[in-house]
């Protein structure tokens, strides 16, 4: 069921009005329901899937929260021995449930990778065959869920907080429906003190859910599912084209990307906020970032966010890295030496998140590439201060040199993004190799680009509604929570511009044959 | 302890005002390489071993946090 679909808000229509004609006290049992009838409708089978992390996380926090209790109670001074025990039993429970529930998503995500490995070495035989035509077809949200509700059990493993005894609470948190979809992966606190709260209605908290809900559309109908026309020419044709149409292709997949996963973020934060519960921000104005580094941690920020509070920290400050800053601050001095561990650990980290999109060698080069940018910054910063000296840039705040960084990052992460659209990781090469074969730039006032599937007018549009993206997004940028702005202005302007702007969808929402939206793109993660 | 946790804090990112800041984590202002950077450092410095499950704000907020964090540290070594 397509986050678009009418089916999809069929079911959004029923349980708003079930809710809230619910006593407060029971409001989360009919969230828990719409969430497992929505999942069954994607497949009755995959309703196993979620309710075996369910089950597992449930009780295995529940376990290892007994075990931190008892430890709490003994202080490591007073018996070292019996401290250690505890702790490696909770340990085993912790690293037992990892273990499971992340096996069934790599299972799931990578059953065929190592078939595709033998084929490319030239084996040959039925059951190769047999096991990559192998069809296993992803429970909807895995990803997503797998990584909150370990999330929720290593934080308990860390006594951040207490296990719940909720178990259908705690099954409402890993699969609360609007967020299943595509995120944002929520953490325990945010999501489920929510649950347990009573949310009266609120009518201007249901408005600026439904205006939420009409500006992710704006991003997803009328911008994203626009751009792709001419990402799904370039990318599906790249032996056709050279130099800056390339660029255009890698350009115009980078609006596609936002405006479709960010667009589909705020459908989902609305839907939710008009149930009465506000979900994290995934996305903070990616194409603002000076750095590939801040582009991270503007960019699907639940993910990111998760990866340096579960994985970037727990490698590079443990034992063996903390042993290798030392050798390398003996061999390479000091500024090295502290920064080789948080370096090496941010790689594994980009790594992972790059093997996370898919099973090709394509999406592990895509996170080589951004890790490799990343860890530059602060291992070279004192060759960058040196260059900075050279080019006589005393002021890093000035608005020409921070316009200077934007525009570097904004190239180096949209070219970046060649590696995880083009078709292979020999396509991605090949198309590197032409964008900078040929300097063309006649392309720009020639039809080249009218001829790449969207004519002059659909390009007028596109042009248009980005800039209007701009300008929400500039304003954003410098302080201004658009919503509440929208609150304080006259009621006839305020649902002028709301009328407006659902007009635009309708009428400019890119609707392909037979009027069927595109499907968003981290819908299938 | 205070001034030798001031000299380590002020050598790794002496653009920042470690004397007034108290929500160096909560605004951002310590990034992770800095954390993880910070901690070897404290590590080193007071013979101790902080655990990633004691990488909360409260701990990394401000100078004094990070005092008091320690001096329980040390306490239950």
């Amino acid at each position: 069921m397509n986050l678009l679909s009418l089916n999809f808000w069929l079911v959004v229509l029923v349980t708003f009005v079930v809710y809230y004609i619910t006593p407060s006290k029971h409001r989360w049992a009919v969230l828990l329901i719409a969430s497992y009838y929505f999942y069954s409708t994607t497949g009755y089978k995959y309703i196993s899937y979620i309710l075996l992390t369910t089950l597992t996380t449930y009780f295995s926090a529940l376990k290892i929260d007994k075990i931190n209790k008892k430890k709490s109670v003994i202080s490591k001074r007073n018996d070292k021995e019996m401290y250690e025990t505890l702790h490696n039993k909770s340990r085993a429970y912790l690293i037992g449930t990892l273990l499971f529930n992340f096996g069934i998503l790599i299972f799931l995500k990578y059953y065929q990778f190592p078939a595709q490995i033998l084929v490319s070495l030239g084996v040959k035989s039925d059951l190769v065959n047999k096991w990559r035509a192998l069809q296993i077809l992803l429970p909807l949200g895995i990803s997503f869920y797998t990584f909150q509700a370990m999330g929720y059990l290593i934080d308990v493993f860390r006594a951040k907080y207490e296990a719940t005894s909720h178990l259908g609470k705690f099954a409402l948190f890993v699969s609360y429906f609007p967020q299943i979809i595509q995120g944002p992966i929520s953490r325990f606190a945010d999501l489920y003190s929510q649950f347990e709260e009573e949310r009266p209605f609120d009518y201007d908290r249901m408005v600026k859910g439904l205006q939420l809900i009409i500006w992710g559309m704006f991003k997803k109908l009328v911008i994203a599912d626009r751009a792709a026309v001419v990402v799904n020419e370039i990318y599906g044709n790249y032996t056709e084209y050279t130099g800056i149409v390339i660029f255009f292709g890698a350009l115009f997949y980078a609006i596609q990307i936002y405006g479709d996963f960010s667009g589909g973020i705020d459908i989902i934060k609305g839907i939710s906020e008009v149930l009465g519960v506000y979900l994290t921000d995934n996305f903070r104005r990616p194409y603002f970032a000076r750095s590939v580094s801040d582009f991270w941690k503007r960019w699907h920020i639940t993910l990111g966010s998760w990866m340096r509070d579960y994985v970037f920290y727990s490698l590079a400050l443990s034992k063996k890295f903390g042993m290798m800053g030392r050798k390398l601050r003996k061999k390479f001095g000091n500024h090295i030496g502290k920064q080789g561990p948080a370096a090496l650990s941010s790689i594994v980290v980009f790594i992972i998140v790059g093997a996370w999109h898919g099973s090709s060698v394509k999406f592990i080069a895509y996170g080589i590439y951004n890790g490799i940018f990343v860890l530059s910054e602060p291992l070279f910063e004192p060759a960058y201060a040196k260059m900075r000296l050279f080019f006589g840039i005393k002021n890093t705040e000035s608005g020409t040199f921070i316009v200077f960084q934007i525009l570097r990052t904004l190239f180096i992460t949209t070219t970046g993004r060649i590696f995880s659209r083009a078709s292979s990781f020999r396509a991605s090469m090949s198309m590197y190799g032409q964008m900078f074969k040929e300097w063309n730039p006649w392309v720009l006032f020639d039809q080249t680009l009218y001829n790449l599937g969207l004519d002059k007018p659909e390009m007028t549009v596109l042009f248009f509604a980005l800039l209007l993206l701009f300008v929400v997004s500039y304003a954003q940028e410098n302080g201004v929570k658009i919503r509440v702005w929208l609150r304080s202005q006259p009621l006839i302007f305020r649902w002028t511009l709301v009328i407006t702007l659902i007009v635009i969808v309708v009428i400019y929402g890119y609707y392909g044959p037979g009027f069927s939206e595109q499907d968003f793109i981290y819908g299938g993660f | 302890m205070k001034k030798q946790i001031m000299d380590i804090v002020t050598e790794l990112r002496p653009d920042v005002d470690f004397e007034l800041e108290e929500k160096l984590i909560d605004d951002s202002i310590l990034d992770s390489f800095d954390i993880v950077s910070l901690v070897f450092e404290l590590n080193d410095a007071f013979d101790l071993s902080i655990n990633v499950d004691e990488l909360v704000p409260d701990n990394f907020n401000s100078v004094n946090a990070m005092v008091a964090l320690i001096e329980a540290k040390l306490q239950e070594a």
